[in-house]
C-alpha cells in the first residue's frame, strides 16, 4: 500500500512579521515545512519531495500538483491571501485537483465535497464582510452610526 | 412579565443601556449536561473518579500558581476534544442569543477556561475584549460554579467603562486615580450556576484573587454575527460558524456554484488540460 504524500505548501512573509503573541518572529520556509511535515506524519503520510511558496499578500499562483500526491497542507489560509481577501478561484482549483486540502494554523481540512462547500462557505461570507468594510462607503456609514468605535480602532 | 417574548426584551432592554445582562437558562439541564462533561474531563486530567468531584472544591486536588495553569491548559485540550461548548451554551440561551445576533452566528471555536482556586495568584488583569476584537462580539461568561464576590469576576457597565477609558485619556499618567476611579466603578457580578453572564466586548472587565474559600470554574466564549464587521482577530483560527438562515444559505450557495463555474470556464486551467 502506498504511503499517503502531501505537497505542502510554504508562505514566505515578505516582513518578519509577529504572527502571534509568543512568537518572535515570522516562521521561516524551513520551520513551516517541518510544522507541515509533522501533520503529515500524523496523518500516516510524508511530505512530496516538492513544495509551492506562495508570498504573503501576492496573487497565488496556479498549483500545478504532482503525479500520485493524496493532498495538499496550506501553511495558513494566507497562503490564498490576495490582499486581505482569500482567493477561493484558486483554492478550488487545487481542490478540483486533489480533493484533500488542509490548513495547518487554522487547524482547517476538507476531505469531502460537502466539507469543502462548508469550507468554501465561511471563506466566501468573510471575503463579503471584508470587501464591504474596506469600502469608503461603508466606513463612512459605520462612522457615522458609531463614531467612538471608529474613532478608537484607527 | 407574561411570555418568554417580553422576558427576551426586557433583556435586551438591559444589555443595551448597560451593555451587559445575567440571564436565566430557559434550558438549565444543556448546563447540568455540560458541568458534567466539563468533571468528567477533570477527573481524567487528575486521574480521579468524576463521582468524587465537587466543583467548588477543585482546589483540594490542584495547588495555585502553575499546577493550576497546567490544570487549566489540561482542561481546554480535553474539553476541547470532547465537546462543542460554543454550541452547548447557544442552545442553553438561545433565546436571547438568537435576538442579540441574528440567525447567522459565528461561535468561538474553542471556549476559554478559568480554574481559579482560592488565592491563586492569577487573576485577570483589567482588559476589555475591543479592539482588538471586534465591537459586534458579545461575551457569554458561564460559571460552572456558583459565583460571588472575589470568587466571580468585576466589570464596568457602558458608561462607567466610557468614564474610565475617558479619564485615562486626560492623564494617562494619573495610574492612582485611574485604578481610584476602577474600583469605585466595578461591580462584581453574582452569578449563580444555571445562569450566563452577557456582556459587550467594548465593556472593561477583570478579575481579583479569590479569597473565598471554594474555586471558581467558569469558562467564556464569543459570539459575533457572521456578517458583522470584523475585528483583528483571524476569523478563520478563532470563529467557526455555528448558524445560518436558510435565506444565507441560498446566497452562499448561489454564490459558491457561481465560482465554481468561473473557474470551470477559466481558459489555461491545471484542471482543463
Amino acid at each position: 500500500m502506498m504511503t499517503d504524500r502531501y505537497l505542502p505548501v510554504l508562505l514566505d512573509y515578505h516582513q518578519p512579521v509577529n504572527p502571534e503573541p509568543g512568537v518572535a518572529h515570522a516562521p521561516s520556509l524551513a520551520e513551516q515545512r517541518r510544522a507541515i511535515g509533522r501533520l503529515a506524519t500524523g496523518l500516516g503520510g510524508e511530505l512530496t519531495d516538492e513544495a509551492i511558496i506562495v508570498t504573503s499578500g501576492a496573487q497565488p499562483p496556479a498549483v500545478e500538483i504532482p503525479a500520485n500526491t493524496s493532498g495538499v497542507i496550506m501553511f495558513s489560509v494566507q497562503a490564498l491571501g490576495h490582499g486581505p481577501m482569500v482567493d477561493i478561484a484558486t483554492l478550488v482549483e487545487i481542490w478540483r485537483q486533489v480533493g484533500s486540502v488542509r490548513f495547518l494554523v487554522e487547524n482547517l481540512a476538507a476531505r469531502d465535497e460537502a466539507g469543502f462547500e462548508r469550507l468554501v462557505d465561511m471563506f466566501l461570507a468573510i471575503n463579503t464582510v471584508v470587501d464591504r468594510d474596506r469600502s469608503p462607503t461603508w466606513r463612512e456609514v459605520v462612522h457615522t452610526l458609531s463614531p467612538a468605535i471608529d474613532d478608537e480602532r484607527s | 412579565m407574561n411570555t418568554a417574548a417580553d422576558r427576551t426584551a426586557a433583556i435586551l432592554e438591559g444589555f443595551a443601556e448597560r451593555g451587559f445582562a445575567i440571564v436565566d437558562a430557559l434550558k438549565p439541564e444543556l448546563l447540568i449536561e455540560l458541568r458534567g462533561q466539563f468533571l468528567q474531563a477533570a477527573a481524567e486530567c487528575l486521574g480521579v473518579d468524576a463521582a468524587d468531584l465537587d466543583a467548588d472544591s477543585l482546589h483540594d486536588l490542584v495547588e495555585p500558581g502553575e499546577p493550576a495553569a497546567r490544570f487549566r491548559q489540561s482542561l481546554t485540550n480535553t474539553i476541547a476534544s470532547h465537546c462543542d461548548v460554543g454550541a452547548a451554551i447557544y442552545a442553553a440561551f438561545d433565546d436571547v442569543l438568537g435576538a442579540l445576533l441574528g440567525p447567522d452566528v459565528l461561535s468561538q471555536r474553542v471556549p476559554n477556561i478559568v480554574f481559579q482556586p482560592p488565592r491563586d495568584p492569577h487573576p485577570t488583569e483589567l482588559h476589555r475584549d475591543a479592539p482588538a476584537n471586534s465591537a459586534y462580539e458579545v461575551v457569554a461568561w458561564l460559571p460552572l460554579t456558583d459565583c460571588f464576590g472575589t470568587k466571580s469576576m468585576y466589570l464596568l457597565d457602558r458608561a462607567a467603562s466610557t468614564e474610565v477609558m475617558t479619564f485615562y485619556r486626560a492623564d494617562p499618567n494619573d495610574r492612582e486615580g485611574f485604578e481610584s476611579l476602577l474600583r469605585e466603578r466595578a461591580e462584581f457580578m453574582e452569578v449563580g450556576f444555571g445562569q450566563v453572564l452577557l456582556f459587550w466586548s467594548g465593556l472593561f472587565h477583570g478579575s481579583v484573587i479569590n479569597d473565598e474559600s471554594q474555586t471558581r470554574l467558569s469558562l467564556n466564549t464569543r459570539y459575533k454575527s457572521l456578517f458583522a464587521p470584523l475585528g483583528l482577530k483571524d476569523p478563520f483560527r478563532y470563529f467557526t460558524v455555528l448558524r445560518m438562515s436558510a435565506l444565507t444559505r441560498l446566497g452562499l450557495d448561489f454564490q459558491r456554484t457561481e465560482t465554481f463555474a468561473a473557474v470551470d470556464a477559466a481558459p489555461g486551467r491545471h484542471h482543463d488540460q
